[in-house]
C-alpha cells in the first residue's frame, strides 16, 4: 500500500532536513546567521532560539571509517564517540559558532579537549560542555541550577540579543508547537496512520530545521495523514534501544522481519516531545525542570523514573510486543534486560532482545531472522499478513 | 554442574591448590602473610556479626568515600575488592558465565559485577571467604549499573554516586591535588558531590542507627592522609632503589588490602610496616631480580586474575614490573591536607577519582610522569578502562613501548596462558629490548 506522504511535498522537505543534516544550519550561517550545535537531546533548544541562534543537532553516520579517532579513542566507547570526533577533526563543524555537548558524550569531551590542547584538531569549533546530572533527586538539583545558568550566560556572549523572560518566553511558545504536533504524530503511528520510517524522519526533522520552518511543513504532513487509513500491517511493537536511534537501520530491518514500531523509547522518536514547557512562572526554571524531569536519558535514576515511559507504553493493549536493542556496544542496558523482559513475559506480553549489531551486514541478517521467528511465534489473531 | 573449581577455563583443584601453593612460595614479604592473615580474621569476623549476629553491613564501590561508614561503624566490603578475591581464587570464569548464564550478556563490565554473580548464585557454597550475605545498603557509581541489580536483588537501598564533569581539566593534575585542590577540582563540583553525600550519609546513619561525628570522620581522613604518606615513601623507595626490592603483585596486593581499610588503626600500622620492610629490603639491597634489565610498567588495571605471571620473565629476560596505578595513586589521588571540614576534603578526593588515572590527557601526562620517574622501559596495557587507548599513544610517542594485553583483568575466560607468554617475550625482545638499546646508544 503507498503511503499518503509518498507525494506530500511537506514530507519530502522534512525527510530532505532529515538526511542532509547540516544543510539547514549551513545555510542559516551562509545567511549570516549565528549557528549553534548540540550533542545529545540533553542541550535545550530555547536558549539558543532566544539568543538568536539556530539550533542544530550534530549527529554523525556511525558507519563511517574512523581512523583518525581510532587512534585515540578506545574500542569500548560508542561507535557514536568515534565517529562524532572523526567528522569534527575534518572540520565538518567548523562552522558552528559553539558546540554544545551534554552529559553522556563526556567522554568525547574529554578527547575533545586533549585533541585541542595537543593541537591536533585546528578545525574545531569553540566547545563547551552542559552537564546536566539525570538523577531525579534534589541533591542535584544546586548543581544542574548552577550549569543551566552557566550555559545560558556563555550562550548569551555567543548570541546577538539577550536571553531573558520575553525572548525565552517567545522560544517556548514555538517550541511548544512542535511538541504538540509531535504528539499527534505520535498518536497516529498508534493508529497504523504511518509507518516508523516516516515517523522518523518526519520528528528527526524538528532537530536539524528551525522550528518556525518545521512548523508549517509538520502541519502540512498531519493534515495530509490526518483521514490515512491505517495500513502498516507488522507486529505492532514498543521499542527500546542502548543505541541512540539516529539512523533508520534498524527500522528497516525489523519492518523487513514484520515488526512495525508503534513507539520508542528514545529522543529521536517518541520521546522527542514529551510535555510542554510550562508557560507560567520563571521562563528559565521551566526549561531546566523539562530538561531534568522529562527527559530520555539512560542516565536517569531511579529505574522506575528511567522506565516508566516505556512500562505504560508497553503495557497498552494495542501493543502486542516489546523489543529490546542490546548491540555488542551496551555497556547498560544489558543490566535491565532480564529483569525487562521477565516483566513483560510474565503480564503476558511477547519481548524480546536482540543482541546483533544491526549496522554489520551479517548482524543485520541473523537479526531479521530472530525477528521473523519472533513474530511467527507471537499469536496474532487479527494480522494474518504480518511480516509479508 | 559447573562450580568454580570445575570450570574448564577457571581451574581444576588441583590447579588451584598448585597455583596456591606457587603463590606461597614466591612471596617475599612479610607483611604478604600478615594481611592474608588480617583478611581472614576480618572476614570471619564480618561473618560472625552479619551472619550470625544479623548486623547490617553495606557494599559498596570504590569511587564511594569508606571513612564515613567508617565513622559510623557501619561494616562495608568494596565490590572490585570482593570481584579481585574471586579473581584471585581463579573463580572469575565460572562467575562471568554464571552471569552470562543471568542474562547479562558477556559485553558488559565483569569488573565489579562478580561480586553480584557471587550473590546470585545461591546454590554454589563454594565462594571466597565463604560468599555474602545480603547487604542493608548499597552504594555505587551511578555508571556502575550491576550495583543497582545487587541492591534490588538483596531489598537493600541504592545510594547512586555522580561524578560532575570535568569541564576545565589541569593534566598535571598531581601538582596541585595535596593541598590546591579546592582550585583542581573546582568548587561547584566539590558542592556537587558534598549533596549527594547527605544522602549517603542519612541512609547509613539509619542503617546504622546511630549519627555521624564529624569530629571522628575527621581523624579517620588525618589517618588514612598518613597511611597514604607511607605509600608515596614507598613509591619513591621502588622509583628510586637501584633495582626493584619487591614483586609488583605484592605491592598491589598489599595497597589495595590496606586501602580497603584505610582509616583504621590496623591499616596505619600495616602502611607502616609495609614501608618499613621495603625500606628495609632496599637498604640491604633484596632485589626481586639481581639480573634486572628491564623495567616494566602496568598502564591501566593490574593482571588481578593472575599476578604470579611476570615473574616468568625475571629469570630469563630480567624483565621485572616496578609501577602499577594502585601504589601510585594512593599518594597522588587519596592525599587532601586541610581537612577542617572533612566532608568537603572526601568530595574533593573522589570528584574526578579514577577518571584522571585515565582520562585523555590527565592519564597520559600522570603516566608519562611515572614513567620518567621510574625509569621505565616498557609498558604492558590492559583494555577494559575507556581512555586507555590515548595514553598507550602517547607513552609510545613519548618513546615507551606499549603492549596491548588482550586480557580481561579479571575474567579467566580470557587468559590463554601460552598466547600470553608469547606475547609478552616477544614484546620484550622485538620491542623493549631494542628501544632500551637505542636509549642508551644516545646515551639517555
Amino acid at each position: 500500500m503507498t503511503s499518503p506522504l509518498a507525494t506530500s511535498d511537506a514530507f519530502h522537505r522534512l525527510a530532505d532536513g532529515y538526511r542532509q543534516r547540516l544543510a539547514c544550519a549551513r545555510s542559516a550561517h551562509a545567511g549570516g546567521r549565528r549557528v549553534v550545535g548540540r550533542i545529545g537531546h540533553q542541550v535545550p533548544i530555547e536558549p539558543i532560539l532566544a539568543a538568536g541562534c539556530m539550533p542544530v543537532l550534530v549527529s554523525a553516520d556511525l558507519q563511517i571509517a574512523t581512523p583518525v579517532a581510532d587512534q585515540y579513542i578506545d574500542p569500548e566507547l560508542p561507535p557514536e564517540t568515534r565517529a562524532l570526533c572523526e567528522v569534527a577533526l575534518q572540520g565538518e563543524f567548523e562552522f558552528l559558532d559553539l558546540l554544545i555537548l551534554s552529559r553522556p558524550y563526556d567522554k568525547l569531551y574529554y578527547f575533545m579537549k586533549e585533541l585541542h590542547r595537543l593541537g591536533r584538531a585546528p578545525k574545531f569549533p569553540p566547545f563547551v560542555i552542559h552537564d546536566l546530572m539525570h538523577s531525579q533527586r534534589d541533591a542535584v538539583r544546586a548543581y544542574n541550577q548552577g550549569r543551566f545558568h552557566a550555559l545560558l550566560d556563555r550562550l548569551g556572549r555567543v548570541g546577538t540579543r539577550p536571553i531573558d523572560e520575553t525572548s525565552l518566553g517567545e522560544a517556548i511558545g514555538l517550541t511548544n508547537q512542535v511538541r504538540a504536533l509531535q504528539r499527534r504524530l505520535g498518536d497516529l503511528r498508534f493508529q497504523g496512520g504511518l509507518d516508523a520510517v516516516e515517523a522518523l524522519q518526519i520528528i528527526g526533522a524538528s532537530f536539524f530545521m528551525h522550528p518556525a520552518d518545521y512548523l508549517a511543513d509538520m502541519q502540512a504532513c498531519l493534515r495530509t495523514l490526518q483521514d490515512a487509513q491505517a495500513g502498516a500491517p507488522g507486529l505492532r511493537t514498543v521499542l527500546a534501544s542502548s543505541e541512540p536511534l539516529q539512523d533508520l537501520t534498524l527500522y528497516e530491518a525489523l519492518a523487513e522481519a514484520g515488526i512495525q514500531v508503534v513507539a520508542e523509547d528514545d529522543a529521536w522518536g517518541s520521546r522527542a516531545a514529551g510535555q510542554d514547557i510550562a508557560t507560567q512562572g520563571d521562563p528559565a526554571a521551566s526549561i531546566l525542570d523539562k530538561l531534568w524531569r522529562d527527559t530520555h536519558s539512560s542516565g536517569v535514576w531511579p529505574p522506575q523514573a528511567r522506565e516508566a515511559w516505556l512500562l505504560a507504553q508497553a503495557a497498552r493493549p494495542e501493543v502486542e510486543a516489546v523489543v529490546l536493542y542490546v548491540p555488542p556496544s551496551d555497556r547498560l542496558l544489558g543490566w535491565d534486560t532480564p529483569r525487562l523482559l521477565r516483566t513483560w513475559r510474565e503480564a503476558g506480553k511477547p519481548a524480546i532482545a536482540l543482541f546483533h549489531d544491526v549496522h554489520r551486514p551479517q548482524g543485520r541478517q541473523a537479526l531479521i531472522q530472530e525477528v521473523q521467528a519472533f513474530v511467527a511465534s507471537v499469536p496474532r489473531p487479527t494480522h494474518q499478513e504480518a511480516g509479508r | 554442574m559447573s562450580t568454580p573449581h570445575n570450570h574448564t577455563a577457571g581451574a581444576s583443584a588441583d590447579a588451584t591448590a598448585e597455583a596456591r601453593r606457587r603463590h606461597e612460595a614466591l612471596t617475599q614479604l612479610e607483611v604478604t602473610r600478615t594481611l592474608r592473615t588480617h583478611q581472614r580474621e576480618w572476614f570471619a569476623g564480618l561473618r560472625r556479626d552479619v551472619f550470625e549476629a544479623g548486623k547490617p553491613y553495606a557494599i559498596v564501590g570504590a569511587l564511594v568515600p569508606h571513612e564515613i561508614l567508617q565513622a559510623l561503624d557501619l561494616p562495608f566490603i568494596t565490590d572490585v575488592w570482593y570481584s579481585g578475591l574471586v579473581a584471585a581464587r581463579r573463580q572469575s570464569g565460572y562467575y562471568s558465565d554464571f552471569l552470562d548464564k543471568s542474562g547479562f550478556h558477556r559485553n558488559l563490565s565483569r569488573y565489579a559485577a562478580l561480586t553480584l554473580g557471587v550473590l546470585l548464585d545461591t546454590e554454589n557454597p563454594d565462594k571466597p571467604w565463604g560468599g555474602l550475605p545480603a547487604p542493608s545498603l548499597v552504594c555505587t557509581s551511578i555508571h556502575e549499573r550491576s550495583a543497582q541489580v545487587l541492591a534490588d536483588f538483596a531489598g537493600a537501598p541504592f545510594i547512586p554516586i555522580e561524578q560532575p564533569v570535568l569541564d576545565r581539566p589541569m593534566v598535571n593534575w598531581w601538582q596541585h591535588s595535596r593541598w590546591g585542590w579546592e582550585d583542581l577540582d573546582g568548587d561547584y563540583r566539590i558542592d556537587a558531590l558534598m549533596a549527594q553525600y547527605q544522602d549517603l550519609i542519612a541512609a547509613a546513619e539509619r542503617v546504622a542507627g546511630k549519627r555521624l561525628d564529624i569530629d571522628r570522620l575527621r581523624e579517620i581522613l588525618d589517618r588514612v592522609n598518613q597511611q597514604e604518606e607511607y605509600f608515596d615513601e614507598v613509591r619513591t623507595i621502588i622509583a628510586t632503589a637501584p633495582k626493584l626490592p619487591a614483586r609488583l603483585g605484592e605491592v598491589m596486593g598489599q595497597v589495595m588490602g590496606i586501602q580497603w581499610h584505610r582509616g583504621t588503626d590496623w591499616a596505619l600500622a600495616q602502611a607502616r610496616a609495609f614501608r618499613d620492610e621495603i625500606r628495609h629490603r632496599a637498604d640491604q639491597a633484596m632485589w626481586v631480580c639481581p639480573n634486572e634489565k628491564y623495567r616494566l610498567m602496568y598502564v591501566g588495571q593490574g593482571l588481578w586474575q593472575n599476578l604470579d605471571f611476570f615473574t616468568e620473565f625475571e629469570e630469563k629476560y630480567g624483565a621485572v614490573f616496578v609501577r602499577s596505578n594502585y601504589l601510585s595513586i594512593a599518594s597522588d589521588g587519596y592525599l587532601r591536607y586541610g581537612t577542617r571540614d572533612p566532608i568537603r576534603a572526601l568530595a574533593s578526593r573522589y570528584v574526578t577519582m579514577s577518571e584522571q588515572m585515565h582520562m585523555p590527557g590527565l592519564g597520559s601526562a600522570w603516566a608519562e610522569h611515572e614513567a620518567r620517574t621510574h625509569r621505565i622501559d616498557g609498558g604492558l596495557s590492559i583494555a577494559g578502562w575507556w581512555g586507555i587507548r590515548a595514553i598507550n599513544k602517547s607513552l609510545e610517542e613519548a618513546g615507551i613501548p606499549i603492549l596491548d594485553f588482550p586480557v580481561d583483568a579479571v575474567d579467566g575466560n580470557t587468559w590463554d596462558q601460552e598466547r600470553m607468554f608469547a606475547l609478552v617475550r616477544d614484546f620484550i625482545e622485538q620491542r623493549v629490548a631494542p628501544t632500551q638499546a637505542a636509549r642508551r646508544a644516545q646515551g639517555l
